[in-house]
C-alpha cells in the first residue's frame, strides 16, 4: 500500500486482505477484500475489485464494489462502475451505463431509514416480490 | 405533446408480443393477444392516483410539480422523473431519469438509470442493467400491424 501526498492508494497489482482506515483519501486500483472506513473519499478506480462493506465521507466508483455502502455525503457511480450491494447516502449521482443491483435509499434522511425494508410504497400495498422481471 | 413520426415498434405490456404501430397511435390492440394497449406518452403535471397499474408501451413523465402514486409501473420507453413518484414495482424498459429534485421510491428494474445530484431515493430495490422487457431474448424480426 503506498501513499501518494494525502492519498492512500492500494496498487493495480496489489491485493488487500483485511480492514482499511482512512483520514483524508484512499483510492483502489488493484483488489480488495475486507472492510473500509474512511473520513475522505474512497476512489475505486476502474479494474479494481473491491470486495467491502465501505462507510466514507464519499465514494466515487469506477470499477466494482461488492458490498454495502454507508456514505455521508455523496457517492458518485460513473459510467463503468459497478456495485452489488446496498447504498445509502445523502446524495448519489448515477452515470449512464453504471449498473447497481441492491437496497437504495437517498437522501439526508436516509441513514435513519435504511434499516427498513423497501417496496412498501406510503399507500399501503401488499407486499410482494420487489424488482422482478416479468415473465417471459 | 410531441407525436412520433413514423412508424415505431413497441412490445406488448400482456404477451411481450413485439409489432409495429403508427407513430401518431395512442392505443391499439396488440395482434398477439388481441388485449387493448396504451402506446402514448405518459405526462403527468399533478396529482396522479393512486392507482393500481400504469402501463404504457411509451414514456412517462413526471413534471416538477407532478405526483404519481401507483403500485405497478410500466414504462417501455423509460422514465424520467423531476416530481414525485411512489410506486410498489417500476419497469422500464428504457433510460430512467431520476432529476435533482426528485422523489423517488419503488423497486425499479431498468436497464439504465440517470440520478442527479439532490435526487431522493427512499428505500428501493435497484435492478440496473437489467433487462425488464426480455427484449434479449426475442431474436425474430418484428411483424408491422
Amino acid at each position: 500500500m503506498a501513499e501518494s501526498g494525502d492519498t492512500t492508494v492500494v496498487g493495480a497489482d496489489s491485493h488487500f486482505k483485511g480492514e482499511l482506515t482512512f483520514e483524508r483519501t484512499a483510492k483502489i486500483n488493484g483488489k480488495f477484500d475486507g472492510k473500509i472506513t474512511g473520513k475522505g473519499e474512497l476512489q475505486v478506480s476502474q479494474n479494481a475489485t473491491c470486495k467491502a462493506d465501505v462507510e466514507a465521507a464519499g465514494v466515487d466508483v469506477n470499477g466494482l464494489i461488492e458490498g454495502n455502502l454507508n456514505v455521508k455525503d455523496t457517492v458518485k457511480l460513473n459510467g463503468s462502475g459497478v456495485v452489488r450491494g446496498d447504498i445509502t447516502a445523502a446524495k448519489m449521482v448515477m452515470s449512464e451505463g453504471a449498473s447497481f443491483h441492491g437496497m437504495c435509499a437517498v437522501g439526508p434522511d436516509s441513514g435513519r431509514s435504511s434499516s427498513s425494508s423497501g417496496g412498501q410504497p406510503s399507500g399501503g400495498a401488499p407486499s410482494g416480490q420487489p424488482g422482478q422481471p416479468p415473465k417471459k | 405533446m410531441a407525436r412520433h413520426q413514423g412508424p415505431r415498434l413497441v412490445q406488448c405490456y400482456h404477451c411481450r408480443h413485439r409489432f409495429e404501430v403508427s407513430g401518431r397511435a395512442q392505443s391499439t390492440s396488440c395482434p398477439g393477444c388481441n388485449k387493448a394497449l396504451i402506446v402514448a406518452d405518459e405526462h403527468i403535471t399533478k396529482l396522479r392516483g393512486p392507482l393500481k397499474e400504469l402501463r404504457t408501451c411509451g414514456r412517462i413523465t413526471v413534471a416538477k410539480r407532478g405526483r404519481l402514486i401507483v403500485e405497478n409501473l410500466e414504462a417501455h420507453g423509460g422514465i424520467d422523473c423531476q416530481g414525485i413518484i411512489d410506486a410498489k414495482r417500476v419497469l422500464s424498459g428504457d433510460t430512467v431519469i431520476l432529476g435533482p429534485k426528485c422523489d423517488y421510491h419503488g423497486d425499479l428494474t431498468a436497464p439504465n438509470v440517470i440520478m442527479h445530484k439532490g435526487a431522493k431515493v427512499k428505500p428501493s430495490r435497484f435492478a440496473v442493467p437489467e433487462d425488464p422487457l426480455g427484449l434479449a431474448d426475442l431474436g425474430a424480426p418484428p411483424e408491422s400491424g
